[in-house]
């Protein structure tokens, strides 16, 4: 399974839901609580003169209704993953984190 | 006369990255014969130490500067190592996938490849390979640390010492340095085919008088003839130029086997083989 796949798996099983949302359009309508998660990076590690690892860099917004969520907590715990900052936008509750996967 | 110009235009030449590794075992007799690709190299780092002035003094003057004897050394960091590289690490493997660690360690040989640059062609412009021979490994620290929020692999690291080997009419060395720019491209693309192998032959690193052979003077093309089986007796050619051996060891005439056998053949200085041409051949025991 490709690793972008994988991850998307990762999300549902966190979420317990499909609302896990890959680069997601304007038009798309959302279910909360959700996932959102982009491509915001690219992190290269080099030897041989190449990339010789490379792992992508994910923008990953957990959103939800219920100020008292936890859940995003469990995002916050995966491996290589850091939280950046949290925002409240028309009573929703957005937390971002940076996610090398 | 002419007067000196600096920083001409094609002139502007810079050194940049590293790459093309590769990690030689010696077989019995000291020759590298078996090369492997060594992945993941990150820096190689060139240490040469001694050389130190021992000032003496007589006649109440600096009368003489002693030199100590230079000495090559470095150190590889790469993300992993080769598994043939585990034998020069002090490590041994009973089974596969079992590896001891605090045995002997065994010398090896390393090149590796730098790029040259310049202002007109960038870093295609030329290439240095450098061909270390006599090298054991330290033991060295290997940190394994838990995964955070940062995607870092672990570097390793392995700081090596050098011993010597002749080079005709100079002082034994443990490093030589082939500059793309200088030597003959036939004799550099000779260099290339030994140290990285073709479809019909093994990588190896040359001693230094092969090396020599490759620039010094016209190389002489060689193809190894196969030997010859007759029962158990394998009679071993004696073409000029090339050398046959078994399990490293030299050997002439007629070879009575007792075993089942490779023969493999190598050009000795002055010589290469075509691209293509074998230089293995099994041979079966009769019983």
């Amino acid at each position: 399974m490709a690793p972008r796949l994988k991850l998307q798996t990762l999300l549902e099983e966190i979420l317990g839901s499909e609302n896990a949302y890959f680069q997601p359009g304007a038009n798309v309508t959302m279910e909360y609580p959700a996932v959102t998660y982009s491509v915001d990076g690219l992190s290269s590690e080099w030897a041989d003169n190449l990339a010789y690892k490379q792992e992508i860099e994910y923008q990953v917004v957990y959103i939800t209704r219920d100020p008292d969520d936890q859940t995003w907590l469990e995002i916050g715990r995966l491996p290589k993953s850091s939280f950046q900052r949290s925002e409240v936008v028309e009573n929703l509750y957005h937390y971002y984190f940076n996610l090398y996967f | 006369m002419a007067e000196l110009k600096w920083d001409k235009v094609g002139e502007r030449f810079y050194e940049t990255g590293v790459d093309h590794g590769v990690l030689y075992l010696p077989d019995a007799s000291g020759d590298y014969t078996t090369g492997v690709a060594w992945n993941g190299l990150v820096t190689v780092t060139e240490s040469p130490s001694g050389a130190e002035a021992s000032p003496q003094y007589a006649d109440n003057i600096k009368y003489l500067n002693l030199v100590s004897t230079e000495e090559f050394g470095g150190t590889i960091e790469a993300f992993q190592s080769p598994k043939e590289f585990d034998q020069c690490d002090g490590t041994a493997t009973p089974f596969p996938g079992i590896q001891v660690a605090q045995q002997s360690r065994k010398s090896f040989g390393l090149s590796y490849r730098n790029l040259i640059g310049n202002d007109t062609q960038g870093t295609d412009f030329g290439e240095k390979i450098h061909l270390v021979y006599g090298a054991l490994a330290k033991p060295s620290e290997k940190a394994r640390g838990t995964v955070n929020d940062s995607p870092e692999a672990v570097t390793f690291s392995w700081e090596f010492t050098t011993t010597p080997v002749e080079v005709p009419g100079l002082k034994p060395s443990a490093h030589i340095v082939a500059d793309s720019r200088e030597v003959s491209p036939a004799g550099f693309a000779a260099l290339k085919a030994a140290l990285y192998g073709t479809a019909g032959q093994d990588p190896r690193l040359p001693l230094p008088a092969e090396v020599f052979g490759f620039f010094g003077g016209a190389v002489t093309v060689v193809d190894p003839a196969k030997p010859t089986q007759s029962g158990n007796d394998v009679t071993i050619p004696a073409t000029p130029g090339v050398v046959y051996k078994i399990n490293g060891e030299v050997v002439s005439g007629v070879v009575t086997l007792t075993e089942d056998v490779l023969v493999t053949a190598q050009p000795a200085a002055g010589y290469k083989f075509p691209p293509a041409a074998d230089n293995d051949w099994a041979f079966e025991f009769a019983g």
